[in-house]
């Protein structure tokens, strides 16, 4: 991986810990909250008609088994539309003027009676980490991810695993050949331990059945 | 009774029993690490092993073993931001973010303080009820369980931070959640897709691992900097840090291990109640509510007391009727039966030494985790100093041994990475996760109730002083949110996120 | 950009991986089940008394066939997940599944949605346990004997506890209601039968049915007291002054009353897959009833509270085969139990 996708963000700490947050905010970032807006809109949208369509489908079960579901799916397409039009309402009125990045910035409006205020963005950090990403992050990370659980389905876990752990952290984590391989025995041996001799549970074996059992 | 708890202890701390608890809690902090395998599914595989001995010996091994499942179940939680039981995600909410900012040491420094309080306070309290055990639980019938459901519904409004509304709707979606399965009432399947595996419902373990703990694995993933981490040195001396905070919320503790103990109680509702019953209370009666979800200490104390509390509450009706109120509890009562013991009042008069020896076996045990939780924090706090895309293969490991192993179904899987996509998307457009959580657990528990108070009552059940009660509670708590909500500036849309709650 | 280079290679690892491990797997043809590893399924979650009876039979069985017996629990839709997946199964005798009868025979002639297998196909491998139902209420109630409930007409509707539909002690309710003409109904809706139990305790509901060795305890315990047993009270104390089903339902119900009887005595038994090879089952079901049979194991069960009551496999196929031809009155009940 060459490319990064904030071109701004410095990328080792400097013991500073708003640092971190602050990083992630840098240039490039899509953080604007008339994107957030929208963003909510098309979520809100999604669940109201994930509950219509339990709505519907409710209607058709006799009294006792539909009361409830009907209650439930009812008062989420209530909220949901609901919802639905706040944010497209107050997405129109944002229009004219978009706030600056700058005053998005979790370090922003810090306050000092708050001893720990400087350490308390974490959760807002992880909302702009992920917002931060570009689609090559993306792809790449999915990508592992996709093929170890797919390699999971189809080869079970022991393969899997030992394959995964050995190609991520080579090219992912950039650990020697040598490392990689050990951590990968390391791993699955402590699994076939704790699994296949003191617990003798099953771990998932996928569509070839390779479970390293006879 | 004193005396007889002076026999009890003795017959614990007898060496056949003694060398039994160890090695309980030497199994519980192993398969308490991982989601999903702590209670129920090791506590089956060791009662095989109690054939043949004697009571007390065979519950310090299956009772050691599984209260400190628990106390294991939060260094995974805190370290890894996996949680490492279904009943203490509540923990990863604020354990997780402490340990970004590199105060893991601090934050189960607390945890193991307010678990040990917790569990001494919930046999406390289960000692204290042993005369009164019967007729207190019989007392709670359906039309109080469906009140006190919606009691904890209440709370979806303090576990929503900064956005209610979003917080409502993602409860309803759990709501909708918790009723795909049979019916129970009809038996036709609803929302299952013409799909076997879906028909005993979404377990809680998986979503919660996915919801909570995938999103964090993706995150280590996508992190190629490590810029979500604390840089600079960890402060692991921060355990005693920790359990001094501990000590100093005292009374919050008390009442977190009381909400845990309550819930136990009750057979029917379930551990993973009781964490976000006591969260949402630590939040609301908190000076600095926005504090939590981003490592406030109270959220951590709050959940520890409750995952230990809850198991002396538990414990109580599975003794006194030989009903279980969790599914570990069913496993344990089977225990009972194949070592002679009749649950019932048989419990309280001629076996009250087992009763009693419970007690002192979960107090020991919680104190001798805690005691190799201490020892082992220094070593496991040097992980978080890792490189976070080391421990990558580790973790997508617990991920899917956690969301496999609670019914050895590969669909648990499936269900596991659709809730790490929900998470995902929760997160990167702030949408609160929690209420999902609330939902899920309490949909099943408000349908049951009003449906089985129907039966039985019609509708006179609603007209009960002790619903009317707790309903008025509920409601109580509902207007103090709002109206709290309310006093405060509206979220005009530049106003800086650190002022209010965030999203957990 | 090396991300297809490394998942190719990943691919081609898992690939040569595989070939390795096929290449250790041990060949179908054998008949003797010696160092391999058998499966035994339980198709409910651990604790209970399906879980416990497996998990007692596991290491016995395993050092008759030489052989390692784990047991795995697939619980979903009443054990029905579990059975497809067994009807399915390769049949080497290295998978094996622990039964539920009532509900596995109950639920293939009330045609419950669902149900992808024929019963008659399984290779039945003996019979581990049969108990009678037991109808019980609570030690401080109104009702004290059969007869109160049967005399009790005029008032309320007398009212039975349980989990659901398909469940045993709701075919109970559904088949003493006809059978006797009761003026009934079941309560659903209770999250475990253990909790329906509560219920009957705390007053709130009359009757629980359920098998006898999971009330054992709360008989003993003197907190519910039996009133009616359906099945064999052979040897059961307890139930010494309980009548029987099948001797107080009018002639005319004779015949259903005696299905009923056989599907829940029917209990708890082993099978594997459909198609396993003669002389396997043979091995198989040769090992079952060597270890069940053996008097220690039996007074081992029986201190556990799991008593065996052995019946061969051939036997358990039998009566398998003769419950599927139940009168048609008594599948339109099971049609009604199961909500169908």
């Amino acid at each position: 991986m060459t490319n990064s996708v904030s071109p701004g963000a410095t990328v080792t700490g400097t013991g500073e810990e708003s640092d971190a947050a602050e990083e992630i905010t840098g240039p490039g970032a899509p953080r604007r909250r008339g994107g957030a807006r929208s963003a909510d809109f098309v979520i809100a949208v999604a669940l109201l008609v994930i509950f219509t369509a339990a709505f519907v489908t409710a209607l058709q079960w006799q009294a006792i088994a539909g009361l409830f579901p009907l209650i439930a799916t009812g008062t989420g397409i209530a909220l949901s539309a609901a919802f639905a039009v706040s944010s497209l309402l107050s997405r129109e009125r944002e229009r004219p003027s978009e706030p600056g990045p700058a005053s998005t910035g979790p370090a922003a409006g810090q306050n000092a009676e708050d001893a720990e205020g400087t350490e308390d963005d974490q959760a807002d950090a992880d909302h702009l980490f992920f917002a931060s990403l570009g689609r090559q992050d993306w792809t790449v990370s999915l990508a592992y991810f996709a093929a170890f659980f797919s390699g999971l389905y189809v080869f079970g876990l022991y393969v899997a695993s030992v394959v995964f752990t050995v190609v991520y952290l080579r090219f992912q984590a950039r650990s020697s050949w040598l490392f990689s391989a050990v951590y990968a025995v390391v791993l699955a041996a402590a699994v076939y331990a704790l699994f296949g001799m003191a617990l003798e549970l099953p771990v998932p074996e996928g569509l070839l059945e390779l479970t390293g059992r006879r | 009774m004193l005396e007889q708890l002076g026999s009890a202890l003795q017959q614990v701390v007898a060496p056949d029993s003694l060398a039994m608890l160890l090695l309980g809690v030497a199994i519980g902090f192993v398969v308490g690490i991982l989601p999903g395998l702590g209670g129920a599914v090791t506590l089956a595989l060791l009662i095989p092993i109690t054939f043949g001995m004697d009571p007390v010996p065979a519950f310090s091994l299956l009772l050691g073993m599984y209260v400190v499942c628990a106390v294991a179940g939060d260094f995974t939680s805190v370290l890894f931001g996996i949680p490492g039981e279904a009943s203490a995600a509540a923990m990863v909410l604020d354990g997780f973010p402490l340990n970004k900012k590199g105060q893991a040491g601090r934050a189960l420094g607390a945890a193991l303080a307010s678990s040990v309080i917790g569990a001494v306070f919930g046999v406390a309290v289960l000692t204290a009820l042993i005369p009164v055990l019967s007729p207190l639980v019989l007392m709670i019938g359906p039309p109080e369980l469906f009140a006190i459901g919606l009691l904890g519904l209440a709370f979806v409004a303090s576990l929503s931070g900064k956005n209610m509304f979003k917080g409502s709707i993602m409860a309803a979606l759990g709501v909708l959640l918790s009723l795909v399965g049979l019916d129970p009432n009809t038996g036709i399947p609803r929302y299952t897709f013409g799909s076997l595996e879906l028909w005993e419902g979404i377990g809680i373990v998986p979503v919660v691992v996915g919801l909570l703990g995938g999103a964090e694995l993706l995150q280590i993933m996508l992190d190629k900097d490590n810029r979500t981490r604390h840089h600079g040195r960890p402060k692991v001396g921060g355990i005693r840090t920790g359990v001094l905070e501990t000590a100093k919320h005292w009374f919050l503790v008390v009442r977190a291990s009381a909400i845990g103990v309550a819930v136990g109680i009750v057979p029917g509702l379930g551990g993973s109640m009781a964490q976000f019953i006591a969260y949402g209370h630590a939040k609301q009666t908190s000076k600095k509510p926005e504090r939590f979800g981003r490592g406030a200490i109270e959220g951590v104390i709050a959940s520890g007391a409750t995952s230990t509390a809850k198991d002396g509450g538990a414990l109580v009706p599975t003794i006194a009727f030989g009903v279980p109120s969790s599914v570990s509890m069913a496993v344990l009562l089977g225990a009972f039966v194949i070592l002679g013991l009749d649950p019932g009042p048989s419990m309280l008069t001629d076996d009250l030494d087992v009763t009693l020896s419970m007690v002192w076996i979960v107090v020991l045990a919680t104190v001798a985790a805690a005691a190799l939780g201490y020892v082992l924090l220094r070593p496991l706090t040097h992980l978080t100093r890792v490189k976070g895309r080391v421990l990558v293969p580790s973790l997508i490991l617990l991920l899917t041994l956690g969301a496999y192993s609670e019914s050895n179904s590969f669909a648990n899987v499936l269900v596991m990475l659709l809730f790490l996509a929900v998470g995902v998307v929760a997160i990167r457009w702030d949408w609160p996760r929690v209420p999902l959580l609330l939902g899920l657990v309490l949909g099943a528990i408000l349908e049951r109730y009003f449906i089985l108070s129907h039966s039985i009552y019609d509708w006179e059940w609603l007209g009960r002083p002790s619903v009317i009660a707790i309903i008025a509670v509920a409601l109580l708590l509902v207007v103090s949110q709002i109206l709290r909500a309310l006093r405060k500036p509206r979220t005009a849309v530049d106003t800086p996120r650190t002022k209010e709650g965030a999203a957990v | 950009m090396r991300l297809l280079p490394a998942l190719a290679a990943g691919a081609a690892a898992m690939l040569a991986l595989t070939g390795c491990a096929n290449a250790s797997a041990g060949d179908g043809n054998t008949v003797s089940l010696a160092g391999r590893t058998i499966e035994l399924i339980v198709p409910f979650a651990p604790g209970g008394g399906y879980d416990s009876y497996a998990r007692q039979l596991a290491p016995k069985l395993g050092e008759e066939l030489d052989a390692t017996v784990i047991v795995v629990n697939k619980p979903g839709a009443g054990g029905v997940l579990a059975t497809n997946e067994l009807s399915k199964a390769e049949p080497d005798g290295t998978t094996l599944a622990l039964f539920n009868m009532p509900g596995h025979i109950g639920s293939a002639l009330a045609g419950a949605p669902g149900v992808q297998y024929d019963v008659n196909s399984f290779s039945y491998i003996g019979r581990l346990s049969s108990e009678p139902d037991v109808v019980l209420t609570s030690e401080k109630g109104a009702i004290d004997t059969w007869s109160d409930v049967m005399k009790e007409k005029d008032q309320d509707p007398t009212r039975f506890a349980a989990t659901g539909p398909g469940s045993n002690e709701y075919m109970d309710g559904v088949v003493l209601h006809s059978l006797l003409g009761l003026d009934s109904k079941v309560i659903t809706g209770y999250s475990t039968s253990n909790e329906a139990y509560l219920g009957v305790l705390s007053g709130v509901v009359d009757l629980h049915s359920r098998s006898y060795g999971s009330q054992e305890s709360a008989l003993k315990s003197g907190d519910a007291v039996p009133l009616l047993t359906i099945g064999s009270k052979q040897g059961k104390k307890l139930l010494a002054d309980t009548p029987v089903l099948a001797d107080i339902v009018p002639p005319e119900k004779a015949e259903l009353a005696r299905s009923h009887t056989a599907l829940v005595e029917s209990g708890r038994a082993i099978a594997g897959p459909p198609g396993m090879k003669p002389e396997q089952l043979e091995l198989v079901r040769d090992a079952f009833r060597k270890v069940v049979t053996d008097p220690e194991y039996a007074a081992a069960a029986e201190e556990s509270r799991r008593p065996i009551s052995f019946a061969t496999g051939q036997e358990v196929a039998d009566n398998v085969a003769a419950l599927m031809r139940s009168p048609k009155a008594y599948v339109d009940l099971l049609e009604e139990a199961y909500g169908v």
